[in-house]
Parts: C-alpha cells; sequence; structure tokens
C-alpha cells in the first residue's frame, strides 16, 4: 500500500507577539531604572521616618557620606574611619579622604566649603555619638551644612 | 532573528533580576555651624534653644526623654505633643484634636530645638526624635510642621 504525503506544512510558532511583549517590558524596565539608587549602600539600613519627604530641590553641592554599623564611613568608594579610632590598615583616616574629596571639588568646579551640603545616611543603629564626631569633623574642614537622611515610613509604624 | 531573542532574553532577565523597588527617602536639614560662628549667630539671634535630652541604656536603646525640665518616658507621641503645646500661641487646641481632624494650629516655628543625647545612644531614637519634632501628619495627609531648626548639643567631654 502507498502511503500518501500529507500536504500539511510543519507548523511554526508565531513569535511576533511575544516579541513585542518582550520589548514593552524591557522599554518599562529601561524607564523604570533608579539611578539615584546608585548612592544607596547595601550595608546601611536606614531609619524609618514617617516624615521623610523627597526634598523639593536638591542640594547644589551634595557630598554623601555612609555610615555603616561598624562604623566604617564609606566616602565615594573610599573607606574611613574616624581619626581617633586606630585601625590602622584598615582604611583611611576620614580627615584626609574628606580633605582630599574637598581638593577635588575645588579644583573640578571651585566649590567653596560653605556651599557644600554633606548627606549623612547612617546606619539606623550607628551611635548617635559617632554621628556628632563625625559632623564635627566635617566642621573642621569648614562644611556647615548638614542633611540626615531617612527612609520614608507610613504614619502608622 | 534566534540570537537576537537569546540576548532579548537576557536583558530581560538583566533587568527582572536586578529591579528593586525604590524606597522614598527624605531629609531632614540641620544647622550645624563651627562653634566660633555659632557663638556670634546665637549673639545676634537671642532665641535660646528649648532643650530635649535622650538618655540611653547601656545597650543604646532609648531609656528615657526629657523636654525642659518634664521627664516623658520613652514616648515619642508624647514629646511630639509636649512640643505641639510648647509651639502654639494664641488659643490653644488638644493634639489629639488636631491630628485627628483638618484643623491648622496657630504655631510660632521660630523656635529653636537643641538635642541633647548620651553617645552610645542609638541613631533611630534621634531620628524619632527629630520625627516628632518636625511635625506630624493630620487627617488630611498634610504635613504640619512644629519646629524647623534643629541643631544637636555639643558633645560632652
Amino acid at each position: 500500500m502507498q502511503l500518501q504525503k500529507s500536504s500539511l506544512k510543519p507548523s511554526e510558532l508565531n513569535m511576533t507577539p511575544m516579541i513585542d511583549i518582550v520589548f514593552l517590558l524591557i522599554s518599562f524596565f529601561t524607564l523604570v531604572i533608579n539611578f539615584s539608587q546608585s548612592e544607596q549602600h547595601e550595608r546601611v539600613q536606614l531609619p524609618k521616618s514617617e516624615l521623610a519627604q523627597p526634598p523639593d530641590t536638591m542640594p547644589s553641592e551634595p557630598l554623601t557620606l555612609q555610615v555603616s554599623d561598624t562604623d566604617e564611613i564609606f566616602l565615594g568608594s573610599t573607606v574611613c574611619f574616624l581619626d581617633d579610632l586606630s585601625r590602622t590598615g584598615m582604611g583611611e583616616p576620614f580627615s584626609k579622604a574628606l580633605r582630599d574629596e574637598l581638593r577635588v571639588l575645588a579644583a573640578i568646579s571651585r566649590v567653596d566649603p560653605n556651599a557644600v551640603s554633606v548627606i549623612i545616611r547612617a546606619d539606623e543603629n550607628v551611635r548617635a555619638g559617632f554621628i556628632q564626631k563625625l559632623i564635627i569633623s566635617c566642621q573642621k574642614q569648614g562644611l556647615e551644612n548638614f542633611i540626615l537622611r531617612a527612609k520614608q515610613a507610613r504614619y502608622e509604624d | 532573528m534566534s540570537s537576537m531573542i537569546d540576548i532579548v532574553f537576557l536583558l530581560l532577565s538583566f533587568f527582572v533580576i536586578t529591579y528593586k523597588t525604590p524606597e522614598v527617602e527624605g531629609d531632614f536639614s540641620i544647622r550645624m555651624p563651627a562653634q566660633s560662628q555659632a557663638l556670634q549667630m546665637s549673639s545676634l539671634d537671642d532665641l535660646t534653644p528649648v532643650s530635649i535630652h535622650l538618655s540611653a541604656d547601656s545597650s543604646g536603646n532609648l531609656s528615657g526623654i526629657r523636654f525642659g525640665s518634664n521627664e516623658l518616658g520613652v514616648n515619642m507621641d508624647l514629646l511630639r505633643q509636649s512640643v505641639f503645646q510648647y509651639v502654639q500661641q494664641g488659643e490653644k487646641i488638644d493634639f489629639q484634636t488636631a491630628l485627628n481632624s483638618n484643623i491648622l494650629p496657630n504655631i510660632q516655628n521660630d523656635f529653636e530645638v537643641e538635642l541633647d543625647f548620651d553617645p552610645n545612644l542609638r541613631y533611630k531614637y534621634i531620628m524619632q526624635a527629630i520625627t516628632a519634632v518636625t511635625g506630624y501628619v493630620n487627617a488630611d495627609n498634610q504635613m504640619i510642621k512644629l519646629v524647623e531648626k534643629i541643631k544637636f548639643a555639643p558633645p560632652k567631654k
């Protein structure tokens, strides 16, 4: 018996709608990617505040200091410690790192230290006395505008 | 076509994996000029700051709040109420009434608060105190500011 060849062509999956959706998803994620999160530090758990509102205007010359609960200060990519903590070999003294950072800022954009706003992103469990010492250390370099950053919480929290 | 789809799926997986719900952050400004300038400023504006003292136990937890000479236990709501009563002028209204309604209190907001605290107190309690002093959110979801000028007391030697 002779078998008849099927006239049906092998079916092809129509990929067009799926590709459309995937492109839509990619566009969505590209648009919502938050570059401001690049200044967040994974080791810093900010304290919560129900009155924390995003500022209307960003400070003109921000300088962000991140403080972990183990008293490490992150100034950009530099890890430093307050000068009175003798942790030799573990990081730079904070005053030196800050002086270098201010020198770079002054060289690039002729920034006056009085115009710099120090944004302190400190972990909720860090000792308050440490923050006080950090502020005094900044004051010695001529900085006087300080901003404490907190995470927004609901009023009931 | 298939290589493009591969790349598109790789991109999509990257965005899906790295996507983080953005956390809203807010700022609190504090006035911290260097000590010599602070002395000059205090002689210019003759405002005596209201003192709030936060004490800590040995593990850094809050063990007491003192507003002026009043001991408030460890209750931040009580601190907010006390500040609310302090900054009101003219006909005073009850804090609970102001909180649960849209009545706007008559606030005199040229007061300055000086936060004094034990050095080993955890930073989150400082933020809670700053939040309590700064204001509250009423029934209309409107933020009412109580005190705008906040500073840290100089550290005890």
